[in-house]
Formats: C-alpha cells, sequence, structure tokens
C-alpha cells in the first residue's frame, strides 16, 4: 500500500502543527466561529447533532493493520470506544472534543492519515472498488490511479474552492463495485483495440436531491492524460458550475444544463489548450506509485479448495463461503468479507476491539491489509484458501462472521438523526427492525442478492436512490416517516429508483420491506434478480401488496 | 402560550449544553431536565445572553427550541429531532457508553 515520503510526512506534520495553533486561538478567542469554521472544516472536523465529528479519510479504502489499530486507539482514547465506516469508504468518530482535535490529528499522522479534504467543496476522497488488485474481473489495478488522483488533488489551489464538493470513483473491473455512474467523475480502466491501458470517463453523476446518472463523455482516454483531463472537467466545472444556489451547485446541474456533449466538448477545448504534456503520466512517475501496490508475497500453493471438504460437514462455514468469501485472481486464495451488519449492529460500526481483532486477523491471514467497502463493511483481501476454515472459527468467536453479505440485512445506512444535523429522520433503527425482520439465515440465503439502502435525509448519504430497495426518511410535521423506492442499482446498467407510493411511518417500514420480499419471491423466474424483475413487472405488482389493507400515512 | 429552551454547543468539548438561569446568574448544564423553560420574552432576552456567551468562546450555535413546558419548570420536546439532540443517539453503540 502507499507509504507516505518525506513530503507527505512533513506536509502532514505542518498541518498538524497549524491547526493545533488555529483550535488554541480559537479556544482564546483570537479566532471568531466564523472565522474558524472553516479552518475546522478544511479538517474534517464537523459539529454535528451531538458533538464535534471528526471525518478521516481513508484513501480508496485501504488500510493496514497498524493503522487500524490506530484508528481503534483513537476510538478509545478520544472518543466513545467506536467509529463508523461511510459510504465514501472513511471513518467518522463521533464524539471528539474540540480541544483534543489536534491530538487525534497528530495520531493520525503517526500512521500516515490525516482528515484533509474529508469536507468543503473540494475534491474528496477518491473511491474505488474494494476488490482493486484482487479480483479476477480486473482489467488494471486502479489504485495506482487513484493516489495520483489525490496526489493532484491535495490542496490543489486552483479546486480548494469549487463550488460545491467534488466526488471521484474510480473501477478497473468489468463489474462496477465503485458505483461510478453516480459520482461527480466515474473512472473505468478499458483496454483499446490495441490493448492499450485507458479509461472511460463519465461526468454529472449524483444522488442527493436531484438523482441523475453520469454521462460518458469519452469513450476512451488514454491513462497517461488522466491528470490533465480530469484538470479539464474540474475547470469548465469551476469556470461554469453554480454558485449562486447550494442545490444547483453540483457539476450534475452543469452536464445537465449543458447537454453532455456540450459539456465534453468543453472539457476536450479546454484539455487541448492545455500543456498536456506538463499534465502527462510518465511511465517512471506511474511506476513509482504502482511499487506501492505490488501484490503481497503469495505462496505457492496448489490449486485447491480445501474449504469445500469441511464445508460439507459445517452448514454454517458452508454458508459463510457461500456470502463472505469472493474469489481472488491468484486461484489458491479468496477475498474474505466482514459484515459489520447483523445481529443489531449499527450498519458501518466498529468498535476499538473489533477493530483491534480485525487488524490481527488481517496480520494473520492476509498481509496485514484490510479494506473498507463503500457498503460499510471491511474485507481481508488475500486469505489463503486453506487458512478459511481457521479465520471463519476465529471471526465467528469474535462475532464477525455474519454469513450476510450483499442480503437483505447487509443493509447501507447513513447515520441518520440519530447522529446527523442535517438528517430530516433516523435511518439505524430502521435498518435494525428490517435486520431483526429478516433474522433467519436460512431465508436470507434463499432471497439471495438484494440490496437495502437507508438515507436519513435528501442528501442521499445512504445511497437510498441506488438500492434495490431504497428507503428515505424525511420529516413530516415533526414526525419521521418513510418513503420507498424499488429497482435501483449503482452497478452496471445502474438505475435510480421508483417511488413505491405513500410514506410509511417508521414501525410499518420492516412490514412493507417483508411483503416486497414476498412479491420476489413469489414472482420470480429461476434466477431472476430483484431488479430484473422490477424491470419486468413495474412497481405497481408491488405497490398493491405493500398497501392492500394498509392506511397510508398522510400521502 | 409558546415555551422554549436555549439550547447550544460548549465550544471546548462540544457537548450539548442549555442554558440555566437562576435569577441574574446563569449558567450552562449538559443535563437537559434542569434547563430553565421560558417564554417569549424570556426566549430574547435569554438568547441576547447567550449569544453574548457565544462571543465570550463559551458556547457555539446557541438557538431557542421550542418545548411544551409541564408547568412545573419541566418540559417536552416537540420535534424527534431535538428529542434526540437532547437524549443522544437512540441506538448502538453510544448507548453502552
Amino acid at each position: 500500500m502507499y507509504r507516505y515520503d518525506q513530503l507527505d510526512r512533513t506536509f502532514v506534520a505542518e498541518r498538524v502543527r497549524q491547526f493545533r495553533d488555529q483550535v488554541a486561538r480559537r479556544l482564546d478567542g483570537r479566532l471568531t466561529e466564523d472565522e474558524f469554521k472553516p479552518l475546522r472544516l478544511q479538517n474534517g472536523l464537523y459539529l454535528q447533532l451531538h458533538a464535534y465529528m471528526l471525518r478521516v479519510a481513508i484513501p480508496y479504502g485501504v488500510l493496514s493493520s497498524r493503522q487500524l489499530r490506530a484508528l481503534a486507539a483513537i476510538a478509545r482514547t478520544y472518543d466513545k470506544g467506536y467509529g463508523h465506516y461511510t459510504t465514501r469508504q472513511n471513518i467518522q468518530f463521533n464524539w471528539i472534543r474540540l480541544d483534543q482535535a489536534a491530538d487525534v490529528l497528530a495520531a493520525l499522522a503517526e500512521v500516515e492519515m490525516h482528515a484533509i479534504q474529508t469536507s468543503g467543496n473540494c475534491v474528496r476522497n477518491v473511491t474505488t472498488d474494494h476488490l482493486a488488485g484482487i479480483a479476477p474481473d480486473e482489467i488494471a489495478d486502479p489504485r495506482p490511479y487513484c493516489e495520483l488522483l489525490r496526489q493532484w488533488s491535495t490542496l490543489h489551489p486552483e479546486f480548494s474552492f469549487l463550488p460545491r464538493k467534488f466526488k471521484i470513483a474510480v473501477t478497473g473491473a468489468e463489474a462496477d463495485r465503485a458505483a461510478i455512474a453516480v459520482h461527480d467523475i466515474g473512472l473505468r480502466l478499458v483496454l483499446d483495440a490495441a490493448g492499450a491501458v485507458g479509461f472511460e470517463v463519465l461526468v454529472g453523476g449524483g444522488l442527493g436531491r436531484t438523482p441523475i446518472l453520469g454521462s460518458v463523455i469519452r469513450r476512451f482516454l488514454p491513462a497517461s492524460d488522466l491528470l490533465g483531463y480530469v484538470e479539464a472537467i474540474l475547470r469548465v466545472y469551476n469556470r461554469y458550475g453554480r454558485r449562486d444556489n447550494i442545490y444547483k451547485a453540483r457539476i450534475k446541474i452543469l452536464v445537465k444544463a449543458l447537454g453532455a456533449e456540450a459539456f465534453g466538448r468543453a472539457v476536450e477545448a479546454e484539455w487541448q489548450a492545455m500543456d498536456r504534456d506538463g499534465m502527462a503520466i510518465d511511465a517512471g512517475m506511474l511506476d513509482r506509485v504502482a511499487t506501492h501496490f505490488a501484490p503481497p508475497a503469495y505462496a505457492e500453493l496448489a490449486d485447491a479448495a480445501p474449504e469445500r471438504a469441511q464445508a460439507m460437514r459445517e452448514p454454517a462455514f458452508a454458508r459463510w463461503l457461500a456470502r463472505n468469501v469472493l474469489p481472488h485472481r491468484v486461484p489458491c486464495y479468496r477475498a474474505v468479507m466482514i459484515a459489520l451488519k447483523g445481529g443489531g449492529a449499527v450498519p458501518g460500526d466498529a468498535t476499538a476491539e473489533t477493530m483491534e481483532r480485525v487488524a490481527d486477523l488481517a496480520e494473520l491471514f492476509s498481509f496485514g491489509e484490510i479494506r473498507v467497502t463503500h457498503t460499510q463493511n471491511l474485507v481481508l483481501g488475500h486469505v489463503a484458501a486453506h487458512d478459511l476454515a481457521a479465520l471463519w472459527h476465529a471471526l465467528r468467536v469474535a462475532g464477525l462472521a455474519n454469513p450476510v453479505v450483499g442480503t437483505v440485512t447487509d443493509i447501507i445506512a447513513c447515520p441518520g438523526l440519530d447522529y446527523c444535523a442535517l438528517a430530516t429522520a433516523r435511518a439505524i433503527p430502521i435498518a435494525q427492525a428490517i435486520d431483526a425482520a429478516f433474522a433467519d439465515v436460512a431465508e436470507l440465503h434463499d432471497i439471495g442478492d438484494l440490496r437495502i439502502n437507508i438515507s436519513g435525509c435528501i442528501n442521499s448519504c445512504g445511497h437510498h436512490h441506488v438500492g434495490d430497495i431504497g428507503i428515505l426518511g424525511v420529516d413530516k410535521r415533526g414526525q419521521e416517516v418513510y418513503q420507498l423506492t424499488l429497482g435501483g442499482s449503482s452497478a452496471d446498467e445502474a438505475s435510480l429508483g421508483t417511488i413505491l407510493g405513500p410514506s410509511l411511518p417508521p414501525d410499518q417500514v420492516a412490514g412493507a420491506v417483508r411483503r416486497v420480499v414476498d412479491v420476489y419471491m413469489e414472482r420470480r423466474e429461476p434466477g431472476e434478480s430483484f431488479l430484473a424483475l422490477v424491470r419486468r413487472l413495474g412497481v405497481d405488482a408491488f405497490k398493491a401488496r405493500v398497501y392492500g389493507g394498509l392506511e397510508a400515512h398522510a400521502a | 402560550m409558546e415555551h422554549y429552551v436555549i439550547s447550544a454547543n460548549s465550544l471546548r468539548s462540544g457537548a450539548v449544553v442549555w442554558l440555566r438561569v437562576v435569577g441574574d446568574a446563569f449558567g450552562w448544564t449538559e443535563a437537559a431536565a434542569t434547563a430553565s423553560v421560558g417564554d417569549a420574552a424570556q426566549r430574547d432576552a435569554w438568547l441576547a445572553i447567550a449569544e453574548a456567551e457565544a462571543r465570550q468562546n463559551r458556547v457555539v450555535a446557541p438557538y431557542a427550541v421550542d418545548v411544551v413546558a409541564d408547568g412545573a419548570g419541566g418540559f417536552t420536546h416537540t420535534s424527534t429531532r431535538e428529542s434526540v439532540r437532547a437524549g443522544g443517539p437512540t441506538v448502538g453503540n453510544a448507548l453502552a457508553r
């Protein structure tokens, strides 16, 4: 994984020192709140519903065991013993004191982490496929490009005050696990006819109150031109994006207003006019960064499936293999998902003890590396097949072997009104109610893949627009009510969900989800996904069941 | 009749705090139940105190919260948001600690 060089270390240490001084000046009154607020936000420190919240960047979702232990130590020393993994592969601490915030940043800097650009109208953490470098369907490893984008965008003087925040996602695989169509820029690694590596470039995707899928503005961009082309996109946005209305300031609104073709032409013109050679990623530059992402020293193992024999004897192990273990491009290795879900868990929350246990297990079984997924789970990416049984036992003891990845209870949920100052309704209790209603693991496995995403407000951090079942919590005259959408997807052939009907009170949501799933189970053809069924039947087939005999809540 | 409490966050810790007024004295409390409940006239006077406290760098973002007074000095919140803000997260790890 990427290691800081002297330049990175000096820069981050200097930022910590600056922030310590800024906090001191705020506390003794030399800085007013109005002066200080932008400074703390530039260091990821928000004032949330209950307290200060620190959002820490996990570049493209990759952590070392050492870093994960440091996050655990921060949770224990400076917070209430837990952290929350977000849909952007970051971690948030909910209870940081302002007078200790610089100490937290110093502790992060010790392990080459920071909270820079986790807030504000700048380029945020670049996210990617959590199976980068692992997936058998990968064309090229996206992480070196993510790292180059991170270096290019960090404190970029031209793009520190964009009209609005800016999110980039990159996938290097055939199957999109990075939700690139719902990002400001989505990048997909592709090969041209000659086998050269390049990017398909999407712009203008996003969720929020105006959900829009990104448009392709370039089918093939030579990989060496990535930074110049992205800079051209940012320039066009920075120049023409709206600054008069926060709700119309994201790039998606500009792309929609101009039309993707015209936007693409403006980008091309900007790009042609710039010093493209000066911006080119040369081979040396790419190699220098790619070295950090070299594969670990895999053992020479027989290409066998030693887990199969044990699975015959242990049904619980078999269930875990079926849902939580994924193939690896190296045949005798597997990627193991750890669901931070189920059993009443808060989606994405991990205690300090859990983080330490996962860090230990990563060291024992997965070369000391952990990934964070945008679905708020963790991954041990390089587990030898013959270690799976031992790892499963260890995870089970720690309560981390819940075999529910990708099922109804592997729910994405934002912190919602339990934590967030912007939220209009709670998201976590809804996730827990659904979790309780689908406690039967055999049933979950029978249902199969089904994504439920919950947002506690229209800002859509819980990605509800792109869930098979999306749930949006809103406030109606001081009461929480929930709107269901069906048929969203952030993967290939991405789509936005369709509203099912009138909003429901909180105690009716899990029952409604149950009835939607019932329709799926009754009507699906063999092998038919939930999304395919919704597209085939339309939402009305579900609507009749959900609202039949149900008093709709103030339509 | 409309009633209010004044809330803010502690600058230093970030904790949610409420204004408690006793005669000419006042202070900030982290226990919502001990917040002072005022009418519309008191709200304006107390907000002025809170804003002065913000200028003195003790609290940030003070505001008046609509409540229903019980007549005995206590109150209940009128929105889910304010009751969650007062009571803390309703679920999960925050409850265990």
